[in-house]
């Protein structure tokens, strides 16, 4: 039986003097390489952490009245001439430049840096992983093209490439969609190698080349066949860069090509308060912790499912 | 060997051409007439606008705008020049100096951490110090250049100042020389630190697992020799690859650093260049990051054959 | 300067007594190697004989000290090399028999050889740590060295990388480099099972004469009974971390005094059984981690009688250099089954 696990094959040397007879199940199929690496991930303290974060996160996100009590769309809550003032009750994070709830501010923050992360993956993953998974499978010409484009896009530094998209639809009345389409366009190649290389090493193997002689069609092979077996890899690549993003649109935001006021962001927020930070520290700790903690969670979780579905990397 | 450098050349036209056509589109959307810009409050005399527009090539398709600026480029090494007549190299002259010496000072002191680390963490694999040098790249990957930026410059900046009394590392600028670049290089290095660190422990780790090193065992070398010369020659070169890519990767993503830190480098140029519409300064900068990053990688190819003879480039 | 000195007397060059090796691994402890005896004499060749995973060599690594522990572990045992015990020495001295004294040549030469240095700079290394000659010095012995093993146009050859030899170039090397400094005794881990056979033979004849002129001790180990024949003087046959069988090589040819052996040799094909169908030993080597109660081989033997389950076989002396590890050596002996 083949070898599925990402990474190409794992080669045995010819005598080990230890013999592993967990593995033939491992190695048996897919199906089991999903279970397994559940199974491995689920008793993983680092997947655990990571899961509880995000989901308070999402509770944020989607909740976020949950948390705090002030509107922060209201203009009304501001008052400029505590600008800075430090903790308070009713105001456990102090408030900002413009006399804002911090607290507030923060919570509200995740929104868009979760609809903007998980957004921007899930895009590029769709665009890269499509294009990576025909270029593969045809091969020859279309190959050559695809991979000539997505090398012109790699060429081009992601977070300027980004800063200038940002820049040039700015008035497009898009929003966070625009930050979206910015980080996609600059994002999908590095799906596409992955998908690509994968779908190239499974298209060799045995049980393709027996479907492919038993008359199956182009589609059948590349979605039945190919597809759950290069599947691996770009989950992989997907939650590791999901971190990649949050902290991109942050970057974005602070460049002010990111998330526009009214919207709240963490990165507009740094932003805001890098202004006054040597006299007031707070403003702008209060959103870098938080964004941190969300890149770290996704970062975490990305490790923890790399370190699951690709026992060799470990 | 010149042959393949001649051929790797050649190819990378195309992507040179697509990657500049494609900015030179985005910058071309711009919105807001640059002229007009040009002339400010005053309204602009419509006879000098039209001369102007002539001149800059404003009434011509894109593609004949793209095909005067890129023959400028490639044939006279001609960057234009900006709508307020100076010329765009002149610009950008200094400006790289200041991002190349920031790229280079991460690049050291990645190449000295995360080396250093992780050749630390492969020797004590899975020894309580391994754990934590993984657990501190993790950190170091989650913590965005514009969080980490802020608190150091904030920490080792002000505060360590004022508590030692110690001026060593300037928050601003690049009047101090070399000192001035050691905190923003840092910051600029962060993530790839990290990379590198799991780079180096996984690459020494493998290579510790290989026959040659059983070999060398057996020959009777004393173990330091095995590690140093045996083990280490091997695992050099996927390190030595990742840090000549890195160089294009830091220069086109120094940006925030620039910003955060008021260094005067591409990054804050082409900042302010979106903003005042500099469309020439614009294409120029991206320009030059992408011949960097064609040339970075070429670079790279080049010396995985004079690192590992197994490779012949013909 | 070298730890080990002293005559011989009544001991052989090599011995290893009673040695045990375990690996500790998640799925729980594998015993590889489970009380293997055997020694080598000056000149002497001893073949190893068994299947992947029956110990040999994990033994052979154990001689080395060049097993990785933890996961492995020795809890029992003594490798004695001219009456020293090599396990109770420390790290530094081992270091200076390894190499020196006793050498080894591993079975995948293109693996085993560092694919970044030139194959000179690889075998003068030998000369330019252990004897601290100077680099010119040192790369001139390793052109002799290769003349020795017969590498045509070896002065031009010195710098050449691994790579860019044949199968059996490369193990050529691999020997020049193990022979360097004259080791006592030479540990070659199936040396010819990677090559064509034509480079087999080739390279089996190379180890007989450098081992004639040099009267170095041989442990050839090997899974192939057809490469053993000619050279061995004699064989220790392993099946899962125990020699079931030792003996004069004639003898063991002649007569097998063990069912594996038996079963091993019958698996030959051969010229006049042409024609009728080749012998295979019934089911599959067993799981170190479980190995049966009893004789470790009962599973699959043909002799099996009931206390074959409860009780393990001693290795029974069935003359002053023959032994068999199996309860009922004699029904073996006399062929009938």
């Amino acid at each position: 039986m083949s070898d599925i696990r990402p990474g190409g094959p794992v080669i045995a040397p010819e005598e080990t003097p230890v013999p592993k007879p967990q593995k033939k199940e491992k190695a048996a199929k897919p199906a089991s390489l999903w279970s397994d690496a559940w199974h491995d991930l689920r008793r993983r303290p680092i997947f655990i952490i990571s899961l509880c974060i995000i989901a308070v996160l999402a509770l944020m996100a989607l909740w976020p009245s949950l948390f705090s009590s002030v509107d922060p769309f209201n203009a009304r809550t501001c008052e400029l001439a505590t600008a800075r003032q430090g903790p308070s009750t009713g105001h456990p994070f102090g408030r900002d430049n413009l006399g804002c709830d911090l607290y507030a501010r923060t919570i509200y923050g995740a929104a868009n840096s979760l609809v903007i992360g998980i957004s921007t993956t899930v895009f590029a993953a769709l665009i890269g992983g499509l294009m990576g998974l025909i270029a593969g499978f045809f091969g020859g010409g279309v190959d050559s093209v695809a991979s000539r484009i997505t090398e012109i896009f790699f060429a081009i530094p992601s977070i300027l490439g980004a800063l200038l998209i940002g820049s040039t639809f700015r008035d497009s009345g898009w929003g966070i969609w625009l930050v979206v389409a910015a980080l996609t366009i600059l994002g999908w190649p590095m799906t596409f190698r992955i998908m690509r290389a994968a779908v190239i090493t499974a298209k060799s193997q045995d049980f393709v080349v027996a479907a492919r002689a038993l008359g199956a069609g182009p589609v059948r092979i590349m979605f039945r066949h190919l597809l759950p077996n290069a599947l691996a890899p770009v989950i992989v690549v997907a939650t590791i860069n999901l971190g990649g993003f949050i902290a991109a649109e942050a970057a974005l935001s602070y460049l002010g090509v990111g998330v526009q006021p009214p919207e709240i962001s963490w990165g507009l927020m740094i932003a805001d308060a890098q202004r006054r930070f040597l006299e007031a520290p707070l403003p702008l700790i209060f959103p870098a912790v938080f964004l941190s903690i969300t890149v770290l969670a996704f970062i975490m979780l990305g490790d923890a499912v790399r370190d699951a579905l690709d026992p060799k990397l470990r | 060997m010149g042959r393949y450098i001649i051929r790797r050349l050649l190819q990378s036209i195309p992507v040179l051409l697509g990657a500049t056509l494609l900015i030179f589109a985005i910058v071309f959307a711009l919105p807001g007439d640059p002229i007009a810009a040009l002339a400010g409050e005053k309204r602009a005399d419509p006879n000098i606008v039209a001369i102007l527009r002539e001149q800059y090539h404003l009434n011509d398709p894109l593609l004949l705008q793209y095909w005067y600026y890129i023959s400028g480029v490639i044939f006279r090494a001609d960057f234009g020049v900006t709508f307020a007549d100076v010329p765009v190299s002149q610009i950008m002259a200094g400006k790289f100096q200041v991002t190349l010496n920031l790229a280079i000072t991460a690049l050291v002191i990645e190449a000295l951490i995360g080396v250093g680390l992780g050749l630390w963490a492969a020797l004590k694999r899975g020894k309580a110090i391994d754990t934590m040098i993984l657990a501190s790249t993790l950190l170091l990957i989650s913590v965005p250049t514009l969080v980490s930026g802020f608190v150091l410059q904030f920490l080792l900046g002000v505060r360590l100042k004022l508590w030692t009394g110690l001026d060593i590392f300037p928050i601003a600028g690049i009047t101090e020389g070399f000192r001035s670049y050691l905190l923003p290089g840092f910051v600029l290095a962060g993530v790839s630190i990290a990379y590198l660190t799991r780079l180096t422990r996984t690459s020494l780790a493998e290579t510790l697992r290989a026959d040659y090193i059983r070999t060398a065992t057996a020959k009777g070398l004393p173990r330091r020799r095995v590690v140093a010369r045996h083990g280490l020659r091997n695992a050099l070169i996927p390190l030595v690859t990742f840090l000549g890519a890195d160089l294009g990767n830091l220069m086109g993503g120094a940006v925030i650093t620039e910003r955060i830190f008021n260094l005067p480098g591409i990054g804050n140029q082409l900042f302010m260049s979106v903003y005042l519409r500099e469309q020439p300064v614009v294409v120029g900068i991206v320009t030059i990051l992408v011949l960097i990053y064609i040339l970075a990688n070429l670079a790279v190819d080049v010396m995985y054959a004079v690192l590992d003879p197994r490779i012949r480039y013909e | 300067m070298l730890p080990v000195e002293g005559g011989l007397g009544n001991e052989p060059l090599l011995a290893v007594d009673n040695l045990h090796v375990e690996f500790h691994t998640r799925a729980g402890i594998v015993r590889a190697v489970n009380g293997v005896s055997y020694t080598v004499d000056p000149g002497e060749t001893l073949a190893v004989l068994g299947e992947s995973g029956s110990g040999k060599s994990v033994t052979a690594q154990a001689i080395m000290g060049i097993l990785d522990m933890p996961p492995a572990s020795i809890p029992k045992g003594e490798i004695r090399f001219k009456g020293t015990d090599m396990l109770k020495l420390s790290e530094e001295a081992r270091t200076q028999v390894r190499g020196q004294r006793i050498a080894m040549i591993f079975q995948d030469a293109l693996s085993a050889l560092n694919p970044v240095f030139t194959v000179g700079w690889q075998i003068s290394e030998m000369f330019r740590v252990h004897r601290g000659m100077s680099k010119g010095d040192a790369m001139k012995k390793a052109v002799e060295l290769m003349d020795r093993v017969r590498i045509p146009a070896a002065r031009q050859r010195v710098n050449d990388y691994p790579h860019q030899f044949s199968g059996g170039m490369r193990q050529r090397i691999m020997i020049a480099m193990s022979i360097a400094l004259d080791p006592e005794v030479l540990i070659a881990d199936e040396p010819t099972t990677a090559l064509d056979v034509t480079v087999q033979a080739q390279i089996m004849e190379l180890l007989a004469e450098l081992q004639r002129e040099s009267q170095m001790g041989l442990i050839l180990i090997t899974h192939d009974l057809g490469v053993v024949a000619d050279v061995a003087d004699k064989i220790a046959v392993m099946y899962a971390g125990r020699i079931v069988e030792n003996a004069p090589v004639h003898d063991i040819y002649r007569a097998p005094a063990h069912p594996y052996t038996k079963g091993l040799l019958e698996s030959i094909p051969r010229v006049d059984q042409k024609g009728q169908d080749l012998y295979a030993i019934k089911g599959l080597p067993p799981n170190l981690l479980e190995l049966p109660s009893g004789c470790s081989f009962n599973p699959r033997c043909p002799y099996r009688q009931g206390n074959c389950e409860t009780d393990v076989p001693p290795l029974h002396q069935i003359s002053g250099t023959r032994g068999s590890a199996c309860h009922y050596w004699r029904e073996v002996l006399d062929g009938d089954r």
